[in-house]
């Protein structure tokens, strides 16, 4: 029996589902010879701004029950120096690359969108409005209107796909996501960290340098699940889902909950290759199933 | 290039309370390492603990090497639980480790904070290779108590000229490790600019050192600590704050020039 992993998210066509999520494959090379990054459906770049950023003070790690927190601050080389030192290696790869962006304002992120527009292999922009480590006291994905002129501005400089990263830091994702669906964003990808501390009674501060960061790893699958859901069920678009995958099981729980792809973050730390272990796992789970085709189980949770 | 691999636990010691040493077969680690490497080890294999942690390579032989390490929390607690026999599942080697320049003037001085003696043993035994001739190093061992002072015995067969000091003055000097290796420089001994400082320990040994040392050989380095994700200088969480701004200890360290560290 042939079984197909093909996914369409807007434009782009991934051979199989499985991404890696923004900031935790870092541009590809860093895992070279650890990870088998061609089995990967697409690579999704640390977001992108278009000055260089320092990022944050240290320390910016720290782990916590089963998941982890950061605060890295968007650490970047900028857009310029993106495309001339770090592209040359991504194309190697041969596969799709989807480029995160962030800006401090809508004109911002548009010139940013202007700029990958012309980079041919870049197959699709995330639009990162939902990082938690940055210095404004309020996301932009924590409002409709921001978001929907944000999604409109980049929607104008690119004719790429246009994927919206949505943050669990709201009180309705749904709202959100809808608001980006109807300025013409063509898929949403969802979950970012969510806003979290941990404190060290010792020395009486943080653990974190910038005393709050962002968690993630697989304390957060439960929740990110239960937003895929409310989102795929509001929205028409696609939805890409994450937080806290480990494995082909929990890849298998974001699917059935809406996601017509999933990003592995956190766990590529734990295991390189965990990228590519997943998305074989998917096949061998639709093998065993008798499912042709994974687009056939996309939602396909019974109510 | 570093490799992912299950190595065999070949043996496992506790050589002090709550200190272990521990062997494991690794061929590609044993003939591609250098002194100041580093592994990154999964302890456990559930979510928690859920992160590698970064243990120095110790030393190494033709087909082995050796981590050193204290059990200081959940995922060396693990560690320390593990038989010869079982399967250690180890990325490495990681990072950049100490340089050996051709200096015939280098006066080499290993500065070993506490747990910081695991990288230097290992160096110790490149320099006692590579270095021709009867051009010996200094050592100094900086521990809490004489019962904490490791791998003395070891630097001697080497033909070091080891000093040690414990904070409660039960063997060697009453003294912290920069504190000794800065009266033995003061002393006059050695010509200062010539002094090659190696050093490893803890962050306020770092500090306290980089502060000290500024006018010793540029050539002196210094290996340090800051919590890791992935070990592979992707995620940019283990960056230390350097003359040229944030470097990461997992890529560009842990081995740093002693001037290029910045402490505020
Ligand atoms: C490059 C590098 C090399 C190292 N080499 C050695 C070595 O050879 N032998 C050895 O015993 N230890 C070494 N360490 C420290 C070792 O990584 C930590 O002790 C270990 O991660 C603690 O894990 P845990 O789960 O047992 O403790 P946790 O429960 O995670 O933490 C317990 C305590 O350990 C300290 N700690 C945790 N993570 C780190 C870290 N990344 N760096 C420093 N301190 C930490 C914290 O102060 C914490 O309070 C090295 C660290 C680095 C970065
Ligand atoms: C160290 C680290 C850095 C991250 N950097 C970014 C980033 O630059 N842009 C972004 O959109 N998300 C970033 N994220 C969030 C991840 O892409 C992902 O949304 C989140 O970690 C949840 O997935 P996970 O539990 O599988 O890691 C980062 C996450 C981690 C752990
Ligand atoms: S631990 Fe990820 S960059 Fe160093």
């Amino acid at each position: 029996m042939k079984t197909s992993l093909k996914v369409k998210i807007g434009k782009l066509t991934l051979k199989n589902p499985v991404m890696t999520a923004s900031g935790t494959f870092g541009y590809g090379v860093e895992f070279e010879g650890l990870a088998g990054i061609k089995e990967l459906g697409a690579i999704v770049t640390k977001t992108i701004t278009l000055r260089a950023r320092a990022g944050n003070r240290p320390p910016r790690v720290i782990e916590t029950p089963s998941g982890m927190l950061n605060s890295i601050g968007l650490e970047n080389p900028g857009v310029d120096r993106f495309i001339k030192d770090k592209m040359p290696s991504l194309r190697r790869f041969k596969i799709p690359i989807v480029a995160s962006i962030a800006g401090e304002s809508a004109a911002e992120y548009k010139r940013l969108a202007g700029k990958l527009d012309g980079v041919k292999e870049i197959e699709a922009v995330e639009i990162n409005i939902s990082c938690p480590n940055i210095e404004t006291s309020k996301l932009f994905a924590q409002s409709e209107k921001s978001t929907k002129d944000i999604v409109e501005a980049v929607r104008s400089a690119t004719g790429k796909t246009i994927i919206t990263k949505l943050s669990p830091n709201v009180t309705d994702i749904t709202s959100i996501a809808r608001a980006a669906e109807s300025a013409g964003s063509h898929a949403l990808s969802l979950i970012n960290t969510l806003t979290a501390m941990a404190v060290d009674i010792e020395k009486k501060e943080s653990m974190l340098g910038n005393i709050t960061g962002g968690l993630s790893g697989p304390a957060v699958k439960p929740v990110a699940l239960a937003m895929v859901w409310k989102v795929y069920n509001a929205v028409k678009i696609p939805v890409i889902g994450m937080g806290g995958i480990m494995d082909w099981r929990d890849a298998v729980e974001f699917i059935l909950c809406g996601s017509t792809a999933v990003n592995v973050g956190t766990a590529n730390f734990v295991n390189p290759n965990a990228g590519a272990e997943i998305a074989e796992g998917i096949k061998k789970y639709l093998r065993k199933k008798k499912i042709k085709d994974i687009n056939d189980i996309i939602g396909g949770l019974r109510k | 290039m570093p490799k992912h691999v299950l190595a065999k636990i070949i043996s496992q010691k506790e050589i002090k309370k709550g200190c272990f040493r521990m062997r494991v077969k690794a061929p590609y680690v044993a003939r591609t390492a250098s002194a100041g490497q580093f592994l990154h080890i999964r302890c456990g294999d559930s979510t928690n603990p859920l992160l590698r942690r970064p243990i120095s390579i110790h030393r190494k032989g033709a087909d082995y090497a050796e981590i050193l390490y204290n059990v200081v929390g959940k995922g060396t607690d693990i560690l320390s639980r593990k038989k010869a026999g079982d399967k250690l599942d180890i990325i490495g080697p990681l990072g950049s480790g100490f340089k050996v320049y051709k200096n015939d003037r280098s006066i080499r001085m290993l500065v070993a904070g506490g747990m910081g003696v695991a990288p230097l043993l290992g160096l110790g035994e490149e320099l006692s290779r590579s270095i021709k001739g009867k051009k010996r190093f200094i050592v100094i061992l900086g521990a809490k108590t004489q019962k904490h002072v490791l791998c003395e015995s070891e630097f001697r067969k080497l033909g070091a000229e080891v000093y040690v000091a414990t904070e409660d003055g039960s063997k060697g000097k009453k003294a912290l490790a920069t504190e000794l290796s800065r009266d033995i420089i003061k002393s006059g001994k050695y010509k200062r600019q010539e002094v090659c400082i190696y050093a490893a320990g803890p962050m306020p040994m770092a500090r306290a050192l980089c502060r000290m040392m500024q006018r010793c050989s540029p050539e002196s380095q210094i290996s340090l600590e800051e919590r890791m994700a992935c070990g592979l200088g992707a995620c940019l969480g283990c960056v230390i704050d350097t003359q040229s701004g944030y470097k990461r200890v997992c890529k560009d360290g842990p081995v740093f020039a002693l001037r290029e560290v910045a402490f505020k």
